[in-house]
C-alpha cells in the first residue's frame, strides 16, 4: 500500500529558510505560548497534554501528561525542566532534524511546558556531536529572546522562562534521563538509582521533568488545536504522528513523518525498499537496542503497543535495514562493541556482561568459537539483562535484545561459523 | 618562555576566554555544572585538555582536580592527548558498517598513514582519526564529522576530497 506522509512536526523542513522565527512565525508558530500563558491555568496545560496522551518519544513511551503530574504538590524549591536532545541511539536521527531545521518548534513546546510544570529554567540537552543542532538552537533562542517569546516578562505577561543549551561531549549513556542530569550538573554521566524519581529529586536534587525533543515538540500542537484534534492523528494506543528514520540497506534513506499505526513494511518501501534489488534479510525497528524482526514479522502497525505484541521495541523509531547480504554474527559483533563501549560501568552485571558477550560473539565471527559459544552468548545476555532490577538503568536490557533476538532467530548462521570455522556469507 | 596565542600557561582561565566562560557559568545554579561545557569550549580551543589548566578549572568552579579528571577521563570528545588541527571522528556504528564505514576508514588510514585506534596523529600535526559510535547521521551512511562540518555518503574514492576540503579551510 503507499502511504503519504503526515508533516506536523517536519512541516516545510525543505524550505532553506525553516529554522528561522518569521517562518515559523508565518505558520502559526507561538501562538500556543500565547494561549497558555493568556488563557490557561498551568494545571489547564497540564490536564490538556495529558489528555492527548503523548508517549514519550525518546523511546520508552511513557505518557509525558502522566510524567508532569508527578511532580510535588507541596514543593519550595525551584523546578526544572531538562529536554532531552542526546539522541544517541544507533540508527536514530529524528530529534537532530527538529532542532536544526525547526528549533523554534521545540523551543515553543519547551516554554509551555516550563509554564505548565512551573519551571523558571529549562536546559536542553544536546549531545556534542550535534554542533549544528546546537548553533540552530542558540540562534533560534536568541530569535525568541529579541521578540519577547522568551526571558524575562513574555509578552507582558509576567511569567519568565529561561532556556539554555547545555553541551554533551560523547557517551551514549547520557540519553538515559538519570544519566542527563549527572552530565548537566558537571559529573561523569552516571545513571543514578530510581527512586527518587527526577520528577520529585532531579537536577539539583529539585523537581525536574526530563522529556524528549520529540514529544516537547508536539506540545505547541496540543494547545494550538486542542487534545481532541491530536487524538484524531495515530492510533487508540500511540496518537499523534512519529519521525521514522529509516537507515541501511534502503534506496532513500531519511527521516520521514508518518501517523502512528504506519505499516512497517510501508514505512520501508516508502523509502524506496530494499537497495540494489536485493533481498530483504531483517528490520530492526526501534534503533540499535531493539529486537531484530525477520521479513515475515515486518507486517505490523508501527505503533508502542502492536510492535511490541511482535516481540520487539517501537524504540526510538530507529529502522534499521539489513540485506541479504548482512553477516547477523558480524552485526552483533557490531552492535556489542557499542553497547560494551558505552556502559558506564557502574554496574558489574552490565560492565562485564556486555564486554563478555563482544569477546564471545567476536570469537565466533573470526570462525573460532564452538557450538558452546553460541548458547554462552545468549546466556551471558539473558544473565546481565535487567528487567529484575540487575542494574541501574536500562543500558544493559538494550545490550541484551539483540543478543536474543539475533542468537534465536539466526541461530544456524551463528552455528555455521562455528562448523564452517569461518563466515558462510564470506564476510 | 614565550607564550604563543592559543597556547596554554596555567592562568585560568585565559584571559580570551574569560568572558565566555564567565557566561557559561551563570547558566547554572551551581557553578561545577559548567565543566562539561567549559571542557568542550577548552577541548576546542587547545584540541586537548592541558594538564596546567586542571587545576586552575578546578579551582575556578569549585571542585577537585581528580573530578575534574574524572569528567574528562569519562566523556569521549575530552582527549588528554593533542589531537591533529583537523580531527575526523569516523562513524563505525550499525548504519554506516552496513554501507561501508570500514573501508572508509581503512582508505582514510592509508592515506594519512596513520591508525584510528592508536590515536595517532599525522607528523606534521595536521590529522587525527578517531573511529565514533553512532553520530547519528544515518540517512547519509557512511558518515565523517570534521572540525564541526559533515561529511556524509562517503566513499574510499572521496576520502581524499575530505581531506583537501579541510586542509584548504586552515585550522
Amino acid at each position: 500500500m503507499s502511504i503519504t506522509e503526515r508533516r506536523i512536526l517536519l512541516h516545510g523542513i525543505d524550505r532553506e529558510d525553516s529554522a528561522a522565527i518569521d517562518t515559523y512565525l508565518a505558520d502559526g508558530g507561538y501562538r500556543a505560548l500565547e494561549k497558555a500563558l493568556k488563557e490557561m491555568q498551568p494545571s489547564e496545560v497540564v490536564a490538556e497534554v495529558a489528555k492527548a496522551r503523548i508517549r514519550g518519544r525518546g523511546g520508552a513511551g511513557f505518557e509525558a501528561g502522566r510524567k508532569w503530574g508527578f511532580l510535588p504538590k507541596q514543593n519550595e524549591k525551584p523546578v526544572y525542566l531538562t529536554c532531552n536532545g542526546d539522541e544517541s541511539e544507533p540508527g536514530t536521527f529524528k530529534d537532530r532534524h527538529i532542532m536544526e531545521r525547526r528549533p523554534h518548534l521545540l523551543l515553543e513546546g519547551c516554554l509551555i511546558t516550563c509554564y505548565a510544570i512551573g519551571a523558571r529554567t529549562g536546559y536542553i540537552y544536546v549531545r556534542g556531536e550535534f554542533p549544528h543542532a546546537q548553533a540552530a538552537l542558540e540562534k533560534a533562542i536568541e530569535e525568541a529572546r529579541e521578540r519577547g517569546y522568551l526571558g524575562g516578562d513574555i509578552l507582558g505577561t509576567g511569567v519568565s522562562i529561561d532556556l539554555f543549551v547545555h553541551t554533551g561531549a560523547g557517551a551514549y549513556v547520557c540519553g538515559e534521563e538519570t544519566g542527563m542530569l549527572s552530565s548537566i550538573e558537571g559529573n561523569r554521566g552516571n545513571p543514578r538509582l530510581k527512586p527518587p524519581f527526577p520528577a520529585v529529586e532531579g537536577l539539583f536534587r529539585c523537581p525536574t521533568i526530563v522529556n524528549n525533543v520529540e514529544t516537547l515538540s508536539n506540545v505547541p500542537f496540543v494547545i494550538r488545536e486542542g487534545a481532541e484534534e491530536f487524538l484524531k492523528l495515530g492510533t487508540e494506543d500511540t496518537p499523534g504522528t512519529r519521525i521514522f528514520c529509516v537507515s541501511g540497506h534502503v534506496e532513500r534513506p531519511g527521516a520521514y513523518e508518518f501517523e502512528c499505526g504506519v505499516n512497517l513494511k510501508d514505512v520501508i518501501e516508502y523509502a524506496g525498499g530494499v537497495w540494489k534489488g536485493r533481498k530483504l534479510k531483517a528490520v530492526i525497528p526501534g534503533g540499535l537496542s531493539a529486537h531484530v524482526l525477520l521479513p515475515d514479522e515486518i507486517d505490523v502497525a508501527c505503533d508502542f503497543g502492536s510492535l511490541a505484541r511482535a516481540g520487539t521495541i517501537m524504540g526510538s523509531c530507529g529502522v534499521m535495514v539489513l540485506d541479504e547480504t548482512v553477516c547477523m554474527v558480524r552485526a552483533l559483533q557490531n552492535a556489542l562493541e557499542f553497547f560494551s563501549h558505552e556502559s558506564c560501568g557502574q554496574c558489574t552485571p552490565c560492565r562485564e556482561g556486555t564486554d563478555w558477550a563482544r569477546k564471545v560473539v567476536t570469537r565466533i565471527e573470526a570462525g573460532k568459537g564452538t557450538e558452546a559459544d553460541v548458547d554462552k552468548l545468549y546466556e551471558i545476555a539473558d544473565n546481565y539483562e535487567g528487567m529484575g532490577g540487575k542494574t541501574i538503568c536500562a543500558l544493559a536490557d538494550a545490550a541484551a535484545w539483540p543478543v536474543k533476538s539475533y542468537v534465536t532467530k539466526f541461530r544456524e548462521e551463528f552455528l555455521m561459523h562455528v562448523r564452517q570455522g569461518r563466515c558462510p556469507l564470506g564476510g | 618562555m614565550e607564550t604563543k596565542m592559543g597556547e596554554a600557561n596555567g592562568a585560568f582561565p585565559p584571559e580570551h576566554l574569560r568572558e565566555r566562560f564567565d557566561a557559561i557559568v551563570a547558566r547554572y545554579p551551581r557553578r561545577t555544572a559548567a565543566l562539561i561545557p567549559i571542557l568542550m569550549a577548552i577541548q576546542e580551543e587547545y584540541r586537548h585538555i592541558p594538564r596546567e589548566h586542571i587545576e586552575g578549572l578546578a579551582e575556578y568552579l569549585g571542585c577537585t582536580p581528580a573530578h575534574v579528571l574524572g569528567v574528562i577521563t569519562f566523556y569521549t570528545m575530552l582527549s588528554q592527548r593533542k589531537r591533529g588541527r583537523h580531527h575526523l571522528y569516523v562513524c563505525k556504528t550499525l548504519s554506516c558498517h552496513l554501507r561501508g564505514a570500514g573501508e572508509v576508514l581503512r582508505a582514510l588510514e592509508e592515506k594519512l598513514g596513520i591508525r584510528a585506534d592508536r590515536g595517532e596523529v599525522t607528523p606534521d600535526g595536521e590529522f587525527s582519526l578517531e573511529t565514533a559510535e553512532c553520530l547519528g547521521l544515518c540517512e547519509q551512511a557512511p558518515c565523517i564529522l570534521a572540525d564541526g562540518i559533515r561529511f556524509g555518503d562517503v566513499t574510499p574514492e572521496t576520502v581524499g576530497r575530505i581531506i583537501d576540503e579541510l586542509k584548504s579551510r586552515g585550522a
